[in-house]
């Protein structure tokens, strides 16, 4: 008789486990105080592009960054309005990644993608948006237009460094990127 | 009474259970996925919105931002051939062939992924600086003490990881992952 209710004392238990551990997997990034997005808060990056320094406490900012790289990061919020991310990817590799708030990355653009050395990309939050843009767009608007699934994430601009001694230019070209308010804008809904 | 007995059994089961369940797959990641080569393991789809809610909950616990897909893919080791775990010690040596890419890098890392030494700029092997030998395999050092060759100096002491990442790769698509190329074997040398 106790062992029948032994046996079901382990299954409710069991079952509910599975569903203690489905709830608090998914609650993990919402309670999270060390993603990649919060983590960028300590760099002065909202709004601009800000180099992560290759010395010190804070050159751990974002865990396992590849040492041969050159990284800037900006973090942008939608809600006054679309973005306009500009970098200059040098042709020895360089990639422009934008990434939701979770840090999964959403958007590329590689080296490969640049006219002249550079990209430049609009962010939007959303799709009624970008098509509203797409009518009515001025000449120098970017012609790369998405649209972001949160209306907050963040942007890296990535440059390879081939060698140390190329590291300062590398660095002088990363802090040429620019994430900026796009100017206000002319389309009328 | 026992009714009473029971269900607090129950629940303190399965508490314990799924947030141990939760807490190690979060910092372990699931024992099963992603794409794994010899000591080499690395996960595709962390890189994509595809990603799954262990893969969402590991970058937002390790605060890494993860490298996009079409960008390359990071492989890890934390343990040599054998399954020893890598020791600062030790000498390793890579041994193998990198498949086609456009660039590849190696750096070690703690295990945490912060780098070894704070007060440097770290350093990393890279395509663009390794030594390649006509008709042999591509040969590397990790080693605390100066080699000849490619050597991947080692700094600090304790554990460490190793991080190799491939950069335009095609290693991550479905074909690739159901039949991996072959990596870099990973050697313990002398230790001391």
């Amino acid at each position: 008789m106790w062992l029948m209710r032994a046996a079901y004392v382990l299954a409710l238990g069991l079952v509910v486990a599975g569903l203690v551990h489905v709830g608090s997997l998914l609650g993990v990034p919402r309670v999270a105080t060390q993603g990649p997005y919060e983590r960028l808060a300590r760099l002065d990056a909202d709004g601009r592009f800000a180099l992560l320094p290759d010395t010190g406490e804070k050159a751990d900012l974002l865990p396992f960054r590849d040492p041969a790289f050159v990284t800037a990061a900006c973090r942008y919020d939608l809600a006054k309005g679309p973005v306009v991310l500009r970098a200059e990817l040098p042709p020895t590799y360089g990639a422009l990644t934008v990434h939701n708030r979770l840090g999964q990355p959403f958007y590329l653009l590689t080296d490969k993608a640049a006219r002249e050395g550079r990209v430049e990309v609009k962010i939007f939050a959303s799709e009624e948006q970008a098509t509203a843009e797409e009518e009515a767009a001025p000449d120098d608007a970017p012609q790369l237009r998405i649209v972001s699934p949160t209306p907050t994430g963040f942007a890296l601009v990535r440059l390879f460094t081939p060698g140390e001694s190329a590291r300062e230019g590398v660095r002088a070209a990363a802090s040429k990127a620019a994430c900026s308010q796009a100017s206000a804008s002319k389309v009328n809904p | 009474m026992r009714l009473v007995i029971g269900a607090i059994v129950a629940l303190a089961l399965a508490a314990s259970l799924g947030l141990g369940a939760t807490w190690w797959t979060v910092a372990n990641g699931l024992p099963v996925s992603g794409l794994r080569i010899g000591v080499w393991k690395a996960e595709p789809d962390i890189g994509t919105l595809d990603a799954d809610p262990y893969e969402v909950a590991q970058t937002a616990r390790s605060g890494e931002a993860p490298i996009s897909y079409g960008d390359g893919l990071a492989f890890t080791a934390t343990t040599d051939d054998q399954g020893r775990t890598l020791k600062s010690a030790c000498d390793y040596e890579l041994r193998g062939d990198i498949p086609p890419v456009r660039l590849w890098t190696l750096s070690a890392f703690r295990p945490d992924g912060r780098r070894r030494n704070a007060a440097r700029p770290d350093v990393a092997l890279t395509s663009a600086d390794a030594v390649r030998r006509a008709g042999a395999p591509l040969s590397i050092v990790v080693s605390p003490r100066a080699r000849p060759g490619n050597w991947l100096p080692l700094e600090g002491d304790g554990r460490f990881v190793l991080r190799l990442t491939l950069y335009d790769t095609t290693l991550g698509t479905p074909l690739e992952r159901a039949n991996p190329t072959a990596l870099l074997s990973l050697r313990r040398g002398a230790c001391g």
